[in-house]
């Protein structure tokens, strides 16, 4: 039976803070100690050798512990920013000992609300005094107004690259992770990553992501997310397909869906894909061949292509309309590779094959089937 | 630079001519690495250098502060202004053992604009857009995810940042904002017991958890977070 003060002493156990409590935290009592909240906002190497000794000891609070960090370092409150005029202008006044308006209302114990005695004596010479100091700290304003920490929410930048269909593009995010970006896509992004690398995409890209194990990358496209810390991998989530598939390369990345009721995610290894079926809200996992992520050396690759995939496929590489005349008298399965093919030569590759005659106009290609 | 130049200027206390030397100035850079009570006796000591480098180290901190106690912008700069004519005037009346000048002149600040915006209250006709103190805005990643998001998710946070009462945002402010501990919250927040402060903020952290919990943007971003990269 336990006494009064034993009772008393376990209630108030998770709110003193003592090494021997720390295995019971939850996530409020990461956000609600001291310690935690420094280590998140400003990691000193004690600071850090006690917290990353302590991780490793209790992996089971890792996620919550991440969880805490994210929310402390995310919460942000509006913020001001100063200019130098503003700055200097105070400063005079200061030095001036000239009180502002607002200053009447502040009581003082001994009521000395005038102004400085000698307002009028040595005024140039107080002003040449001021005008010195403020030349030399207008170098602290410099160094001392926050800029690193504490942005202006609306001075971040989001860059949009975008591909027609027929154009395929690469280029370098501001962490150096390279993006090929496929056709009839679009890919956007903030023109500085803060605490997390988020982009959004809409169609196919493949990431080689620069790496950085404090800052995770995170792919957003079509209701799931893919994140990773430096890998290379395959995010494919066009509108007008069912599924949105993640294809690694290598590295690690893990795969989430999230709504409200359920959180399911998927860790892929090398040579493995995450398909999320849109209807059915569903997440599986497959092998895929080394095909799939092709495109982005320029290779078109057929597998088993039926003829509706080959006109999407055809359509969205080059940017035409494809007409068909007549129709085929055998289904198609059609497997091809072509590297940097023109549009001509692929035609004539396929004519042989399928045996079928082709035109093609300005933006158009006529298929026509004996 | 020449360390013979000397300019005149009037002692704040008694009004006396005294000489400011050229040299004073530059030696401000001396006090980066110097810790608050040093700065602080070295103020009190009549050294002028010292006073700039409290002003410039703590001017935009507390422009940023203030905005965060009053959307008046210019009650704001009045009152740092006062603030610091204030100090310079009677700095041999103030205490000496101060160990944080941050806390300080937040506590100064505070004091000031509750005052003068209680004292000065007129009666407006126009109206005016209701002021939130310590107002919480999602980060600039929630912006970027926010546009996927459904409006009722959108909503859903709001409402449960909104639950948050005026003092615990201030509460948090000083903890995940400022860095502040404790001691020092409770301090700036009147508090009479420190654990008063942490119920404050459990309050705060729990209604925090709930939007975990309801925004996808969260659940997205954290739940990825089991692997092993911390």
């Amino acid at each position: 039976m336990m006494s009064f003060r034993k009772t008393l002493h376990y209630i108030f156990k998770r709110r003193r803070i003592t090494a021997v409590d720390y295995k019971e935290f939850e996530l409020e009592d990461f956000l609600a100690n001291e310690e935690f909240v420094k280590w998140a906002l400003e990691p000193t190497p004690e600071l850090d050798v006690f917290w990353q000794k302590w991780l490793d000891a209790h992996a089971e609070k890792r996620e919550a512990a991440l969880q805490a960090k994210n929310i402390v370092r995310n919460t942000k409150f509006k913020f001001t920013p100063t200019s130098q005029e503003q700055y200097n202008k105070v400063l005079e006044n200061i030095l001036r000992g000239d009180y502002s308006g607002s200053h009447q209302y502040v009581s003082h114990r001994d009521n000395n609300n005038k102004k400085d005695t000698n307002s009028g004596k040595f005024l140039f010479l107080k002003l040449a005094a001021a005008i010195l100091v403020l030349a030399v700290s207008s170098y602290l304003f410099f160094t001392f107004a926050p800029t690193k920490q504490k942005e202006q929410l609306d001075q971040v930048q989001w860059v949009s690259k975008e591909n027609p269909a027929g154009q395929k593009s690469s280029f370098t995010l501001p962490d150096g992770t390279f993006v090929s970006l496929n056709s009839e896509s679009r890919l956007v992004y903030p023109s500085r990553f803060d605490s997390i690398r988020g982009v959004t995409l809409e169609g196919e890209a493949f990431f080689e992501v620069a790496f950085n194990k404090d800052m995770p990358f995170v792919v957003e496209a079509e209701g799931i997310a893919t994140k990773a810390l430096g890998t290379s991998f395959n995010v494919r989530a066009f509108s007008d397909e069912h599924d949105v598939t993640v294809a690694l390369s290598s590295g690690k990345v893990v795969v989430s869906k999230h709504d409200l009721q359920e959180i399911r995610e998927v860790y892929l290894a090398p040579g493995e894909m995450a398909a999320y079926n849109k209807e059915q809200r569903e997440l599986s996992v497959s092998g895929f061949s080394t095909d799939y992520i092709l495109w982005k050396d320029g290779i078109l690759s057929f597998q088993k292509a039926e003829l509706d995939d080959f006109i999407k496929i055809v359509e969205r590489w080059y940017g035409v309309e494809v007409e068909i005349v007549g129709a085929p008298e055998v289904e198609w399965k059609y497997n091809g590779r072509f590297k940097n093919v023109t549009l001509e030569n692929l035609l004539k590759s396929i004519s042989f094959a399928q045996d079928i005659n082709y035109k093609i106009k300005k933006d158009s290609v006529q298929l026509i089937f004996n | 630079m020449n360390a013979g130049t000397y300019h005149h200027i009037n002692d704040p206390q008694t009004g006396q001519s005294k000489t400011l030397n050229i040299v004073d100035a530059y030696s401000t850079f001396n006090f980066e690495s110097k810790s608050d009570l040093y700065i602080w006796k070295e103020f009190k000591n009549n050294n002028e250098s010292a006073f700039i480098y409290i002003y410039s180290k703590y001017f935009a901190m507390l422009v940023n502060y203030g905005h965060q106690l009053t959307s008046e912008s210019q009650l704001v700069e009045d009152c740092i202004q006062d603030l610091f004519i204030d100090l310079r005037k009677n700095r041999q009346n103030l205490t000496s053992n101060n160990v944080s000048i941050k806390l300080y002149l937040f506590k100064a600040l505070k004091r000031r604009v509750i005052e003068v915006r209680r004292k000065s209250r007129k009666i407006v006709f126009e109206a005016i857009p209701p002021h939130k103190e310590f107002e919480i805005e999602p980060s600039v990643e929630a912006h970027l995810i926010q546009d996927q998001i459904k409006e009722d998710h959108i909503a859903l946070v709001k409402n449960a940042l909104s639950q948050l009462t005026d003092r615990q945002r201030e509460a948090l402010y000083y903890l995940y904002y400022e860095n502040l501990s404790y001691a020092e919250i409770q301090d700036l927040m009147g508090m009479d017991h420190i654990r008063s402060v942490r119920n404050l903020v459990y309050k705060a952290v729990n209604a925090l958890k709930t939007m975990v919990k309801l925004s996808s943007l969260w659940v997205g971003w954290t739940i990825l977070a089991a692997m092993p990269i911390f």
